[in-house]
């Protein structure tokens, strides 16, 4: 017999906390597709993914109605473009990329994951191909995303890799300047890249991975809020530990209903089960937001003096409760921090509480970087690659995934407003340092080190 | 061996489960399972029994209702040799499921739901109503109740045709429901 107090619960989770599970993502391995052909190439890639993800839509929604929680996102990551279409040109890759968005388009998910490369510590002809196709591949599909991983805590941070994507993302804003480099919201650029994310825009899958999996991710700022707020509403005021442990518990519960329902579709699809990533991933809806706990537990908002420790406590807990809560826990795992697509976020930067230096501070804390910041579109491609190189150098040194996705909106000014629309959000564009030094630091190239691995005092 | 059934309902004090299990044992009967609830102070206890056979039913009514006497403690005596039904033994056929319905209450909740349940052969194993506070959510001042059923549904109903029964229900009556597999909340809630 269930009690009350456990359906009550549920249903409040459901109804008012937005729980509910944000991606289902169908991890295919395009490996097998490998041609110097590229019509056999595009012909074996659509045949894969079309099989595979057939029914994937159809069962995420059967599960969904089944536990009454919605599957909000159905999404593909596949292999990295450059590892399996290495022989072909930009242009090349270009083709390459329409023929995920026709697959994604045709099987009904919303993104495809993997028009990647892994270049860390240098590029192949395929590497450097691909990344010169993606600012094209952006503009002329819908559903694709890409991701380049440019350092790592192994191999250190490829220095001319974060100078082409500096260029790259100002070419992608270029390109799509009529929806406001709406690109760039498509394009990540990592250290340490996770194999096994479905979160997207940075989803691929990673070569030591099965051939088709059925990762998820789930979400939850909106219980977690909840449940900060029923305890800090308490007398006496809890303390700290307190706080972290509603936020382990909560966060296991949140994973629990990402592990029950990912199983399924897995033994419906007849695939194996991979990870379940419990990030706390916001949405530009009151309620949805990960800034709103900050201001849970005492602060003025995101961004002032205090926010570093709550969302280190935040980032950890979360973490805590995951593991507990899933047989394999993988992908981010941890809180996302982006601008526009988290209302109390985008708020406090609007309302000046939130720099991009603070923003940065943050990102050494959270669990993945700079996420959907808009600055000024006359940003120079020099200073996007300089923030880059010290968000890499933030998850180099701390062994932690970091990344950037930043979008220089172009035409707009420090100060004004940009609607993104649905998921995406709003967001003030916001103030860079741009000097024209940040081109000499660049143009230095090279790698620098990774960092050594004993010595930790 | 024989199974049989005792019902007792009483005003919940201490003492009724020393009574009736001191009653029982007097008689031989030895006691498999008990669900007991309280509602409103009233107390009713199901002790599901087995006694040495043959043993005459009335006979041991009666002799029940003498070690009970003056307990204030009302008692029934069913025949439960062809019960049984062991939960598990229609395991594989049935799915649990759980309908939540929450709204202004009124008289005609129940009946229109179970009655919906029951024409899809769809057993309600345990039902609860707790009221709520006018304030609840979504309240509208007036008196608030939230009720959940617990359900066995046959593997055979279509599933889609039954949400959309208990849906046409809880919108006639101004109801919200959800219809969830029993699974998410243990899933959430119990380790």
């Amino acid at each position: 017999m269930l009690t009350d107090r456990e359906v009550v619960s549920t249903l409040e989770m459901l109804k008012n906390e937005h729980l509910d599970v944000r991606a289902i993502t169908l991890g295919l391995s395009l490996m097998d597709c490998v041609s110097d052909d590229l019509g056999r190439l595009t012909a074996k890639i659509l045949n894969k993914i079309t099989h595979y993800a057939e029914n994937l839509v159809k069962t995420c929604d059967r599960v969904g109605e089944k536990y009454g929680i919605p599957v909000v996102n159905k999404r593909i990551a596949v292999s990295p473009m450059s590892a399996l279409a290495g022989p072909f040109s930009p242009e090349q890759m270009v083709r390459a990329a329409m023929v995920l968005d026709r697959a994604g388009r045709e099987v009904g998910v919303d993104f495809v994951g993997g028009f990647s490369a892994l270049v860390e510590k240098g590029f192949s002809k395929g590497d450097l191909a691909l990344i010169k196709s993606i600012p094209q591949a952006l503009a002329e599909t819908g559903r694709v995303c890409s991701s380049v991983n440019v350092a790592s805590s192994r191999d250190g941070i490829n220095m001319d890799a974060v100078g082409l994507m500096g260029r790259i993302v100002k070419e992608t804003a270029r390109l799509t300047a009529g929806q406001e480099g709406l690109g760039c919201a498509k394009l990540v650029t990592f250290a340490n890249i996770p194999p096994d994310m479905p979160f997207m825009a940075g989803a691929y899958l990673g070569l030591g991975e099965p051939d088709a999996v059925i990762n998820v991710g789930v979400s939850g700022p909106g219980v977690v809020k909840k449940a900060v707020d029923r305890i800090m509403a308490e007398t006496p005021r809890p303390n700290f530990d307190q706080i972290s442990e509603t936020i382990k518990r909560t966060a296991y519960k949140v994973t629990r209903v990402g592990e029950l329902m990912g199983r399924e579709v897995a033994a419906r699809l007849d695939l194996p089960f991979g990870v379940v990533d419990l990030s706390l991933a916001p949405t530009p809806q009151v309620g949805d937001s990960v800034g709103e706990i900050f201001q849970s537990m005492g602060l003025k908002a995101i961004g002032v003096p205090g926010s570093t420790a709550v969302l280190a406590l935040l980032n950890d807990a979360v973490k805590k409760g995951g593991a507990f809560a899933s047989s394999h826990v993988g992908g981010l795992s941890g809180a996302f921090i982006p601008v526009s697509e988290d209302l109390g976020i985008g708020q406090a930067a609007e309302n000046g509480y939130l720099n991009i230096e603070k923003l940065e501070a943050l990102t050494s804390v959270c669990s993945v970087g700079l996420d959907m910041v808009s600055v000024p579109g006359d940003t120079s491609a020099a200073t996007i690659s300089a923030l880059i190189a010290d968000e890499m150098a933030i998850g180099m040194i701390n062994h932690k995934t970091t990344a950037v996705r930043i979008i220089p909106v172009p035409g707009k000014k420090a100060g004004e407003k940009v609607h993104y629309g649905g998921l995406l959000g709003w967001a003030k564009v916001m103030d860079v340092a741009d000097y024209a030094e940040a081109g000499d630091f660049i143009a230095l190239g090279g790698r620098i080190p990774a960092p050594i691995h004993s010595l930790k005092n | 061996m024989r199974k049989v059934l005792v019902t007792i309902i009483s005003h919940d004090r201490p003492g009724i489960i020393y009574q009736v299990s001191r009653a029982l044992a007097d008689n031989r009967v030895t006691v498999v399972e008990v669900s007991q609830t309280t509602l409103m102070g009233e107390f009713a206890g199901l002790f599901s029994c087995v006694m040495p056979a043959p043993a005459d039913l009335d006979e041991f009514s009666r002799v029940l209702g003498r070690a009970l006497e003056g307990t204030g403690l009302a008692h029934w005596v069913t025949d439960a040799s062809g019960n049984g039904r062991s939960p598990d033994a229609d395991h594989g056929r049935h799915e649990p499921y759980v309908v939540t319905v929450r709204g202004r209450d009124r008289p005609d909740i129940i009946p229109e739901f179970s009655g919906a349940m029951a024409g899809f052969d769809v057993n309600i194993d345990n039902l609860r109503a707790v009221a709520r506070p006018p304030e609840a959510e979504g309240g509208d001042g007036g008196h608030q109740v939230l009720m959940f059923f617990e359900l066995s549904v046959p593997q055979a109903v279509n599933q889609g045709a039954f949400r959309q029964a208990l849906n046409l229900i809880a919108e006639d009556l101004g109801m919200e429901m959800s219809l969830q597999h029993r699974d998410v909340f243990e899933a959430i809630h119990r380790i």
